[in-house]
């Protein structure tokens, strides 16, 4: 077997689950392995949820936690739901972790063991239960008071029995609070005192995440307090009630995020206090109080991401974020747009993350007034097909490079050709067949290089007319091709038949007629996959047909002839007028595509055969095929009869869909 | 420009320099000697082991240099080993063992990291005893610190 040291290597590799496992395999591996099972313990999770209650064999009545954790010097990360393993980790010393986490609902029981504890706190515990504000309310119980409080005292004991903590969270799992909050520094002198005193030891805390009660005290002395921290959130809190007096200055902080509701004098003081921060989210909304004329005008230049509900505010409480380059907001109002485009010279990407359009009524053609253009780059709204000002917010960027609609008209597609050239990447559904305008865009924006959604057709007519596609550098491309002539059923029978009797030349009308077809069929096509193979970038073709896209389904027909296969999707049915796929038709021409690893033909009556598939598998490193499947996986047809080849299909092609 | 390298039962290897310096002994070696066409002994590598090695770094003769990473990163666990290596190391386990302490001796990260990856998938999903009989260990506890594992496992199985 292994030597230790290269033991200790596996052991950093393997699945924690296999920790325990190991710990019991012999001495050696004990020694190795037990320190990896017990550094991370998280009472929510298997094995811990068992391994740290109390043996049922011991009295249930008294249901007391074990006294202690026998390997508690190797805890480093600990997460705490249960009042067990709060007690537990206070009398077994921990004091070397360097994560802490308090969450779940702490659900307390009220057996006789437990209240009698809570008159007398364990001798371990030094944190006062003065410096916890204990609402006065009659409706609280008794007991439910002392529970909270020595609850709250355990938690505060833990943390600041551990100096090497990088992170604590305090989260709660419900809207009622699981911790008593400090009392209000403000009034009481004494509090203020123990807590920079305690807070003190905990010199490495990189990220915080605090609730209600708790972010008052701490959250404007963080600079004083923390010296490396980077991350603080407060997740919970209904209303945050600081008092405001100015924060200590902090550098060193990135991220803050608030998931509550923020008055306008704290976000500027925060925003002078936090001059490194980079991150900031006001999940909760913005209150009152716009900035009054003799207020300063706060300048921000490191902040690079904003999320809030509410943008206004912001510009009405006299804050400028001169370096913000992405902002994400439910939704603005196209003067609203204007005004944050204006506020924010850096700007570059824009997310509506909602429907909203920011409350707009007004007249949308008054809007033609806007006429100066935004250098956004990336503009993000997925549920713009609720948003009837997207078309003119779309008019205002010309710059732009990244682009995600919802479900889009052809006129705004169409908008997007004449003012987007730069676009490279887009990605929108379509709400109806607009084959020209999509046409256009291929045309026109030049350095595309992905297109994708749903519904994106183009007709094979415009693809071969001038002026061709210029954005030779696609390399994503998701656009079926319509308008293909090809074979009635009945052609495909004649044809069939001739092929039956080992005739080329026809014979009869009808034959002449399937010929010429066919014949000119395959011109066409061949035409349009010499302008698909200059396309020599893709790396992902989809012309697959959406089922929800109008055409009139084509009814099936099963050659006998290899190569001449044509199958009907899963779901729904299959549509004709589309490319063919077969080596006859011109696949072949698509060799150049050297890159191509997903081949899509979702409802394309594609007559791949099992020439095609070994042509496929050898020109193109394609691991992934999107539409090949067939009646022989529908329930009910299952006759394998009836494809002897689908077995050399599985094992040819990589991952059939 | 190539390097003979000897294995512990004295077979020459004649590879190329950029294969053989994938081993950071070797490079070193290499680097402290200078220009020198003398053979490289490897005591503790025996040819057929020397071999499996010689073919993985050919392999990945042209892999940019490993940059350490954070530990504890979930990415490094055992499932994340290529396809090629993963056949690479479809071996006996005695030949597994013997390419892990070469690759340990030879100093070659990847290689190391990948053969205790392999041991780590072999662990996973095995009870004690399962793993006991996979790698022929004995089990040296006392029969008191058994029982109290026995107690431990009891409570511990979800039932």
């Amino acid at each position: 077997m292994l030597i230790p040291e290269l033991l200790l290597v596996v052991a950093f590799f393997c699945d924690p689950s296999s920790y325990l496992p190991c710990s019991q395999v012999c001495r050696q591996w004990a020694d190795i392995f037990t320190p990896y099972f017990w550094k991370t313990v998280n009472d929510s999770n298997k094995p811990w949820t068992r391994l740290l209650r109390p043996h049922p064999n011991d009295n249930p009545k008294l249901f007391r936690a074990p006294p202690h954790l026998a390997h508690a010097r190797h805890i480093r990360h600990l997460l705490i739901a249960e009042r067990w393993l709060l007690s537990t980790a206070i009398s077994s010393n921990i004091t070397n972790l360097e994560s802490l986490v308090f969450g779940g609902r702490f659900n307390e029981w009220t057996y006789p063991s437990i209240v009698s504890q809570l008159d007398q706190v364990p001798s371990e515990v030094t944190v006062p239960d003065s410096i916890f504000h204990i609402p006065s309310d009659r409706s609280l119980s008794k007991l439910y008071k002392r529970i909270m409080t020595l609850r709250s005292q355990l938690c505060w004991q833990l943390v600041f029995n551990n100096p090497h903590l990088r992170s604590i969270g305090f989260k709660s799992a419900t809207s009622t609070p699981t911790f008593w909050g400090f009392k209000s520094t403000a009034k009481d002198a004494a509090t203020e005192v123990y807590l920079l005193q305690a807070f003190s030891t905990l010199t490495q805390v990189q990220h915080l995440e605090l609730g209600k009660g708790i972010v008052e005290f701490v959250l404007p002395r963080l600079g004083r307090l923390f010296l490396h921290i980077s991350t603080f959130a407060c997740p919970t809190v209904s209303f945050l009630e600081m008092d405001c007096t100015p924060f200590d200055v902090c550098s060193t902080l990135r991220t803050l995020n608030f998931h509550c509701a923020i008055r306008v004098p704290h976000l500027r003081s925060i925003l002078k206090a936090f001059s490194g921060l980079q991150h900031l989210t006001l999940g909760g909304t913005i209150l009152g109080l716009n900035a009054t004329a003799s207020d300063e005008i706060i300048e921000h230049s490191s902040l690079d991401t904003l999320v809030t509900v509410h943008f206004p505010h912001i510009v009405a409480g006299k804050i400028r974020l001169t370096g913000l380059k992405k902002l994400t907001v439910p939704g603005l109002s196209p003067r609203g747009l204007k005004e944050a485009l204006s506020a924010l010279p850096s700007l570059d990407c824009l997310v509506l993350s909602s429907y909203d359009d920011g409350g707009y009524t007004g007249d949308l053609s008054e809007l033609g007034a806007f006429t100066q253009d935004y250098p956004l780059q990336t503009f993000f709204c997925p549920t713009s097909h609720k948003n009837p000002t997207i078309p003119y917010f779309v008019h205002l960027m010309p710059h732009l490079v990244r682009l995600r609609l919802g479900a889009t008209t052809g006129d705004l597609v169409a908008e997007l050709g004449r003012t987007c050239r730069s676009l490279k990447w887009v990605h929108f559904d379509l709400k109806e067949p607009c084959y020209q305008e999509m046409n256009q865009l291929f045309v026109k924006c030049t350095r595309l290089t992905h297109c994708l959604g749903e519904g994106h057709e183009v007709l094979s007519s415009d693809v071969l007319q001038e002026p061709y596609w210029a954005c030779l550098g696609l390399q994503e491309l998701h656009c079926a091709i319509r308008g293909v002539a090809r074979l009635t059923v009945g052609q495909e029978h004649v044809l069939d038949k001739m092929r039956h009797d080992s005739r080329t030349e026809p014979e009869m009308d009808e034959e002449r007629e399937a010929v010429n077809r066919w014949k000119e069929s395959l011109s066409v096509q061949r035409q349009v996959y010499q302008r698909l193979a200059l396309l020599t970038k893709l790396t992902y073709l989809d012309i697959g047909v959406s089922q929800f896209s109008r055409g009139t389904p084509r009814e099936r027909y099963i050659s006998e002839f290899d190569g001449g296969l044509c199958y009907r999707g899963r779901i729904g049915s299959i549509f004709s007028g589309c490319l063919e796929l077969s080596l006859e038709s011109g696949l072949s021409e698509l060799g150049t595509l050297a890159r191509l690893r997903t081949i899509g033909f979702q409802g394309v009556d594609h007559r791949i055969g099992l020439q095609e598939m070994l042509w496929m598998v050898a020109r193109w490193p394609v691991k992934r095929v999107m539409g090949m499947e067939g009646y022989y996986v529908r329930q009910g047809d299952p006759n394998p009869q009836q494809e002897p080849r689908l077995e050399t299909f599985l094992k040819i092609m990589p991952s059939i869909v | 420009m190539t390097v003979i390298l000897v294995s512990s039962d004295n077979q020459d290897f004649k590879v190329d320099k950029e294969v053989a310096e994938r081993s950071i002994l070797i490079k070193n070696m290499l680097e402290d000697v200078g220009e020198s066409d003398s053979p490289i002994p490897l005591p503790n590598v025996t040819s057929a082991v020397l071999t499996k090695v010689i073919e993985y770094c050919e392999h990945h003769r042209n892999d940019p240099v490993q940059v350490p990473e954070e530990t504890d990163d979930p990415r490094k666990r055992s499932n994340d080993i290529e396809e090629w290596d993963m056949k690479f190391m479809q071996v006996d386990q005695e030949m597994l063992f013997e390419i892990i302490l070469a690759a340990n001796y030879l100093d070659i990260k990847p290689l190391l990291d990948v053969g205790c990856k392999t041991v780590a998938n072999i662990i996973k999903g095995k009870t004690p005893e399962e793993i006991r009989k996979a790698f022929n260990i004995v089990n040296d506890f006392t029969p008191e610190e058994e029982a109290q594992i026995k107690k431990e496992n009891e409570w511990a199985e979800d039932r």
